[in-house]
């Protein structure tokens, strides 16, 4: 594992387009760029390590439920606010209740879920199953809030960051574009699943 | 709150463990559901011998001066087991309700009773003519100058045929509201075993003129409701700790089987399509525990949860649903027959999602206390 500095020369970067925008994701490419010997991190050999403790951290998933945070905020805040045809508050649509009570009990269970592995952590006793519960749990629930979302503000939910109809100015569309690869980043929820089914539940590979 | 369980709370749940395992088998199991009372009466009275059932009950009074976050380590050890006992009645709705009520001679006794013996008391609140046990009682409360009698008819009452006292829910003469603590055995008090799914032993009973001594009146009004709600509250998260431990009786089972079982020359549990469903088993019971945990540490702390008890019944409704048909689809055929262990949990668990506030009724509590 090399810790290299953008600005050697032979690194060229070439930036992917995505449905995120243009510069979420890069191409790197590294025609014989000299890295001095005091950039190797951990062990030579030992990489794979490093790597795999790296992605632990990221799986403990801090970001991933904060952010459901500040969208079930919004969405209370617009279903109680926004009146539909008939004068009544979105809020007291059946379906809207359900959905934020739904969200909001699993906003409390992926936080918990995220608490339980730094706990475990600061008390030495981590271990790979419960990062992978919390990785598939939080980027599922991004999945759910990014489609309840869109559904309870309506047809103008399609209308992107900008426009001047769009909802909560776009920002639903904007979190399910950005969820589409949660589950998929940071070692899918298949891997994270095999992890549990295999190290949590003795299941046979 | 802690996330990581202390020396003492290992110790009750590992002594728990110990207990059942020794003492509770899946043959006894449906002794007991086969049987009268439907209530594991032994178990229940180590229990209360160790102390454990008065857990979260005052010191001063003769309780374990712990909190319902520690009760619900025992309830999960009891779910993982199957057994049937009065805890989520007595433990939880009765003690928190009587702890909820201006306090009396009454309920003082009655405190004091629950801390010290293996004594069960009841709640008596869904109407045999109403939804649940939060629909507006029909069953009603005559007061006179010579005292008070009861008349009506009451559904789904838990263990009541080992029980030595009800609290019923009436509506006395004004039209409010009121809970009366019944003695059981009291003439014209006669009550008969549901068919039920679940584990609970639960009763109908019927109230025909039943006299209720002076003091017997234990709330009105709006005071009745919420010493209602305390203990429905109470229930739902103890309940939903049984239900955790029947989740957790389901994986193991699940996961023994299919790392034993071959089909097409492999072992079953190697394949994404069954290793995964037992995965999401895993990950919805965590959530379920740790929303459990949160919300009984903040019912120890005087928090108003009702957001929190509601949205974690909610969940645990929608979660745990889908696990009882991932459990039988991972087992097959052979999880449809009694003879195996698996129906044990499957139908406690199916019952607990219909039990102590369906999925429309918490979420509209929920919804309520979220603002909408």
């Amino acid at each position: 594992m090399l810790l290299v500095d953008m600005n050697t020369p032979g690194i060229t970067v070439r930036p992917i387009d995505s449905m995120g925008g243009p510069k979420e994701f890069n191409e790197v490419f590294f025609d014989d760029v000299e890295v001095p010997y005091d950039c190797l991190v951990g062990p030579r050999g030992d990489g794979w390590r490093v790597a795999i403790s790296t992605l632990a951290h990221e799986r403990v998933g801090a970001a991933l439920h904060a952010r459901v945070k500040v969208l079930l905020d919004a969405l209370i805040e617009y279903a109680t606010t926004t009146k539909d045809e008939n004068g009544q508050p979105l809020a007291l649509r059946p379906s809207v209740r359900s959905g934020l009570v739904r969200l909001q009990a699993r906003y409390r269970a992926a936080r918990l879920l995220c608490y339980r592995i730094v706990s475990a952590m600061a008390a030495g006793v981590a271990n790979d199953v419960d990062p992978a519960v919390s990785k598939v749990f939080s980027s599922e629930l991004n999945i759910l809030i990014g489609n309840i979302g869109l559904d309870i503000v309506g047809a103008r939910g399609q209308l992107t960051t900008g426009d001047g109809l769009a909802p909560l100015d776009g920002l639903m569309n904007d979190h399910w574009v950005h969820s589409i690869p949660q589950p998929i980043a940071m070692g899918t929820n298949e891997i994270q699943r095999n992890i549990i089914a295999q190290r949590g539940l003795g299941l046979p590979r | 709150m802690d996330l990581m369980l202390s020396d003492t709370q290992e110790m009750i749940r590992d002594g728990a463990r110990r207990l059942l395992a020794d003492t509770l088998d899946p043959d006894m199991v449906r002794e007991v559901e086969a049987s009268a009372d439907g209530v594991n009466a032994e178990i229940w009275a180590q229990m209360a011998e160790l102390g454990w059932t008065a857990l979260a009950l005052p010191e001063d009074i003769g309780g374990g001066g712990a909190g319902l976050v520690d009760l619900c380590l025992l309830a999960e050890e009891l779910g993982r087991a199957a057994a049937s006992t009065p805890l989520v009645a007595t433990a939880g709705f009765a003690a928190a309700f009587l702890q909820a009520v201006e306090p009396t001679a009454l309920t003082r006794s009655m405190l004091s009773t629950l801390a010290t013996s293996d004594a069960v008391i009841t709640p008596a609140l869904a109407d045999a003519a109403g939804r649940d046990e939060r629909s507006a009682p029909a069953s009603v409360l005559t007061e006179t100058d010579a005292g008070a009698t009861i008349s009506g008819a009451k559904a789904m009452v838990p263990c009541a045929s080992v029980a030595q006292v009800l609290l019923v829910s009436l509506r006395a003469s004004d039209g409010e509201a009121a809970v009366v603590a019944v003695d059981r055995d009291a003439a014209g008090v006669r009550w008969a075993r549901h068919g039920a799914t679940g584990g609970d032993p639960l009763f109908h009973v019927e109230f025909d003129n039943v006299s209720v001594p002076a003091g017997g009146v234990l709330a009105r009004g709006r005071a009745a409701q919420q010493a209602i709600d305390a203990g429905l509250d109470a229930a739902a998260v103890l309940a939903t700790a049984e239900a955790v431990g029947c989740c957790e009786g389901m994986i193991r089972l699940g996961s023994e089987y299919a790392s034993n079982r071959q089909q097409f020359g492999r072992v079953i549990g190697s394949y994404q399509a069954v290793a995964h469903r037992l995965a999401d088993m895993r990950i919805n019971t965590d959530a379920c525990r740790l929303l459990v945990a949160e919300t009984a540490w903040l019912l120890d702390q005087g928090r108003d949860a009702t957001l929190e008890v509601a949205g974690t019944k909610v969940f645990a409704n929608e979660v745990m649903v889908d696990m009882v048909h991932a459990a039988h689809t991972v087992h097959g055929a052979i999880g449809y027959t009694t003879e195996y262990d698996l129906q044990l949990y499957t139908r406690r668990a199916r019952a607990f999602c219909l039990s102590h506030g369906d999925t429309d009724a918490q979420t509209e509590r929920a919804a309520v206390a979220l603002g909408l």
